[in-house]
């Protein structure tokens, strides 16, 4: 099974609109890359692991693509760049928490979310199926630093303007992107072999909140100062 | 039939996405609003708590400066008078003794050492509370206040607006009052051989005085916590009168810039 296009939902877009929204959406990665590109010490210096996910973000989405184009199979290598991507996003909040034991409390999700992982790949038949659990176990995994993170906020009540807070924009973008992806992750196999036509509604679906996050991520990284 | 599952599925599908996006979009709604609510309620807690120690603040500095203007006007207008009164009577016993053939040292000794007291007392009135100030306002006892400190060591040089209009009682006081800290600290600490002393004031009668001098100047980082017993007068004064004060030093050029609102 390769992946073709943007990710794996290119290749059921039956509408243009689909396709048009699918490679914007490939596209949008480089739009937090670029802000990072032109900052990048100070970004690094606010938070190294924002700075690498953003440089993951790219890296997946160039290496993917590029292998779907020319129809060799991906999953691996999304795979891979899931797991990097989970790494960072944990210690990117590992990093933004205030509280201690928060800090510690999210150190333990990465032996667990590893010990998950590789239970969905014992029991998993990669040869059949596209492996929708491991990311929807992923997506869930990551929601939970980012909902303890605006629960910290609403606790400690530090920012008097919030919405000035890059890591604000960076979480907003995260939390619906990572929220619908449960639903869509957990669906996808089903949806592909039971409705192969619906599945260009969630290829749009989530082109959209990748976008979306895309745009939320570049507004956080504009707020970082400048050197 | 299998249509009519698509179509079933296709809106169980949209709905339990939009049931997700609701709940992602709530969260980040709840938190904006929630903490500028509570966060808009502490600014107002702590703005009114601001306002009320700045009013008890200037009760205080009020209450110090009645205290300082009655010991004042008792010096000038009791004390005085009956130190002039023992320098006439020492007069009247000096030419008794002249008169008398008798030794008039003692006498003359003791008219100087009034002279003296009366001198001091009333030295010490006038810094308490300056006449000047009451009867001709802050510009000119600020000139006033120049003219005596001005030396061979120090030259202040002094500035004001062609027509000064006077403004309240309470903030003049304490601008003569941050003005008199300032060249003072001027003169003990910092080693500077010019000075200058800037007052202008604006169409709505606000005030701005600009003090310079070439001495060697002092960190104005953290000014507030490294505060003297000096500076935090200076700025409990200007916060009482919600003035504003910035401290601009360098090595040979030191600038403090007070605004204060003439209403």
């Amino acid at each position: 099974m390769y992946i073709e296009g943007h990710l794996f939902f290119n290749f059921a877009c039956i509408l243009n609109i689909n396709l048009i929204v699918a490679y914007i959406s490939s596209f949008s990665v480089l739009l937090p890359f670029i802000i990072l590109l032109a900052n990048y010490k100070a970004f690094w210096r606010y938070n190294h692991w924002l700075s690498l996910f953003i440089i993951n973000n790219f890296i997946s989405e160039a290496v993917t693509g590029t292998l779907a184009v020319y129809k060799i199979y991906n999953m691996l290598a999304l795979d891979l760049f899931s797991i990097v991507e989970a790494f960072f996003i944990i210690l990117l909040y590992y990093k933004s928490y205030k509280s201690k034991a928060l800090k510690k409390f999210i150190l333990w999700l990465l032996p667990f979310y590893i010990t998950g992982q590789i239970l969905i790949y014992l029991n998993f038949d990669r040869n059949s199926q596209f492996n929708g659990y491991t990311y929807a176990f992923h997506s869930a995994l990551i929601l939970i630093p980012i909902i303890l993170y605006f629960w910290e906020k609403v606790n400690l009540l530090e920012d008097v303007y919030i919405t000035k807070n890059p890591m604000f924009w960076v979480s907003a973008g995260f939390l619906p992107f990572y929220s619908v992806s449960i639903l869509h992750y957990s669906l996808i196999n089903y949806l592909f072999y039971h409705y192969t036509h619906l599945l260009g509604v969630l290829g749009l679906i989530h082109s959209i909140m990748l976008i979306i996050m895309d745009i939320l991520l570049s507004k956080g990284l504009w707020l970082i100062p400048e050197e | 039939m299998a249509d009519t599952g698509g179509i079933n599925f296709l809106a169980a599908f949209m709905l339990g996405t939009v049931a997700l996006l609701v709940m992602a979009i709530g969260i980040i709604s709840f938190v904006l609003v929630y903490q500028r609510r509570v966060i808009t309620h502490q600014l107002e807690i702590q703005k009114k708590d601001e306002e009320m120690q700045r009013e008890m603040l200037r009760a205080t500095i009020q209450s110090q400066e009645e205290e300082q203007r009655r010991i004042a006007r008792d010096l000038h207008d009791d004390l005085g008078p009956m130190l002039s009164a023992i320098k006439l009577k020492t007069g009247q016993i000096k030419k008794k003794l002249e008169a008398s053939n008798m030794n008039v040292a003692d006498a003359d000794e003791s008219q100087e050492m009034i002279d003296t007291t009366i001198t001091q007392v009333r030295g010490i009135s006038h810094r308490l509370f300056p006449p000047v100030l009451e009867y001709n306002g802050l510009a000119d006892t600020i000139e006033d206040m120049c003219d005596k400190i001005n030396s061979d060591k120090l030259n202040i040089a002094f500035t004001k607006p062609e027509e000064y209009n006077r403004i309240s009682n309470e903030k003049e006081l304490a601008l003569y009052r941050v003005g008199m800290e300032l060249l003072n600290n001027i003169i003990r600490h910092s080693q500077a051989t010019q000075a200058a002393i800037s007052l202008t004031q604006k169409n709505n009668n606000s005030i701005e005085i600009l003090v310079s001098d070439n001495g060697k100047g002092f960190d104005t980082k953290n000014i507030n916590e490294k505060a003297g017993l000096g500076l935090k007068s200076i700025l409990s004064r200007i916060a009482a009168i919600k003035g504003h004060i910035k401290f601009e030093s360098s090595p040979g050029n030191t600038l403090v810039t007070i605004n204060v609102d003439g209403n």
